[in-house]
């Protein structure tokens, strides 16, 4: 450093601090687990949302004793509205930084971003876990095809819904997930009768490949979202 | 990693010349770190001090206008740490230039921000932020050199 940069430097010496060990000591964070985390953000997701969670859950579980047949396509067409909740809440929590007001001051909008999504992905495997059983015991088709069947509209239609909620802004985003999730509940619906040969047991395998391709984009978008976040928040 | 207390010790020295007030200094600061891990936690570099130094600057500023304006003799006659610095005339110097170039003097020799991290504060490019600084040197240079033939 040269004569005028050690000049400078010394010029900007300010006044000791008074109150810096005071502060610092104040900030010091209790340990709090991921688990706990996680299930502490059940409160702040809204009420509705856990309600119609539960309602499609037991509309999974009631479904066989209602209907005499068409279970799984019944199931598998109630699969998109659990990623339509999912994502709706997600960009709920981003749209207005609802995080920022409701988490405590020392968890960042990514991290209860990340833990919410945890949570109800949870919730959605555990309607997932019921509905495969189900579908299978009163349907005509094997563990795998039901599971495929169950699962690939919820994976469609939840990376179509986190890409969309990414990419678009505002009230546009939630109409736009929320037809293109009513779309493909309304083909699983219909599809029995209107679309029988992509149930055949050869097509199997491409239920799979569709599935697993919708796996890899619906966690892409998840990482992305959840990165995007950090932008989303600083607005200067 | 940043050290808390390291970034703690900047904020407060930035937020003290520019408001030239110590104990405002010192609740800017606070409130700084405060909004800050609001929504962050301490662990990035470039992008922490970016939200730190901004937040700041946009506290002191509603600060300011809430104060009378500071002017360029009371930024010369304002009590720091002259019992190490005997030379008035970086003093006079410094505090004749403008409000930007002082900001630039401080975050580059005083609080040692790199230039992509400024470049980053600035939302310049690093070119950029080389090259106002240059030219905030240059500037003080001058000054000194005026400073330098009075006395």
């Amino acid at each position: 450093m040269n004569n005028l940069d050690h000049r400078i430097k010394e010029y900007f010496k300010a006044p000791e601090s008074k109150r810096k060990e005071e502060f610092i000591n104040s900030l010091a964070p209790s340990e709090i687990s991921f688990a706990r985390f996680v299930i502490s953000q059940a409160g702040y997701i809204r009420k509705l949302t856990w309600i119609l969670f539960s309602l499609v859950i037991v509309g999974i579980a009631a479904v066989p004793f209602i209907l005499d047949s068409s279970v799984i396509w019944f199931v598998s067409g109630l699969m998109p509205l659990l990623a339509l909740l999912m994502v709706s809440e997600s960009n709920r929590s981003i749209r207005y930084k609802m995080a920022e007001i409701e988490s405590a001051t020392r968890f960042s909008l990514r991290s209860v971003l990340l833990a919410r999504m945890v949570l109800m992905g949870t919730v959605n495997l555990v309607a997932i876990v019921i509905a495969i059983p189900v579908s299978t015991h009163f349907g005509d088709y094997s563990a795998v095809a039901s599971g495929l069947y169950i699962v690939t509209p919820f994976l469609v239609a939840a990376s179509a819904g986190l890409y969309i909620v990414r990419v678009m802004k505002g009230n546009t985003a939630l109409y736009s997930v929320a037809a293109v999730s009513l779309f493909i509940s309304l083909f699983m619906f219909l599809s029995r009768d209107r679309f029988t040969s992509i149930f055949i047991k050869d097509a199997v395998k491409y239920w799979g490949l569709i599935a697993l391709l919708a796996l890899v984009a619906m966690v892409k978008q998840t990482a992305m979202l959840i990165k995007n976040t950090e932008e989303i928040t600083w607005n200067w | 990693m940043l050290d808390l207390q390291e970034q703690y010790d900047k904020i407060y020295r930035y937020c003290y010349f520019k408001l030239y007030n110590q104990e405002l200094a010192e609740d800017i600061t606070q409130e700084t770190f405060l909004k800050y891990l609001e929504h962050y936690e301490f662990t990035s570099s470039e992008t922490t001090l970016k939200y730190l130094y901004t937040i700041a600057r946009n506290l002191c500023i509603d600060e300011y206008r809430k104060q009378k304006p500071v002017s360029t003799e009371d930024i010369a006659e304002m009590p720091h740490e002259d019992n190490i610095i005997d030379n008035l005339s970086i003093k006079a110097a410094i505090s004749k230039l403008s409000e930007e170039d002082r900001e630039l003097l401080l975050l580059r020799y005083a609080n040692d921000v790199g230039i992509g991290a400024m470049a980053a504060i600035y939302n310049i490019s690093r070119f950029a932020v080389r090259r106002k600084i240059l030219a905030a040197r240059k500037r003080l240079e001058e000054e000194l050199r005026k400073e330098d033939a009075y006395e």
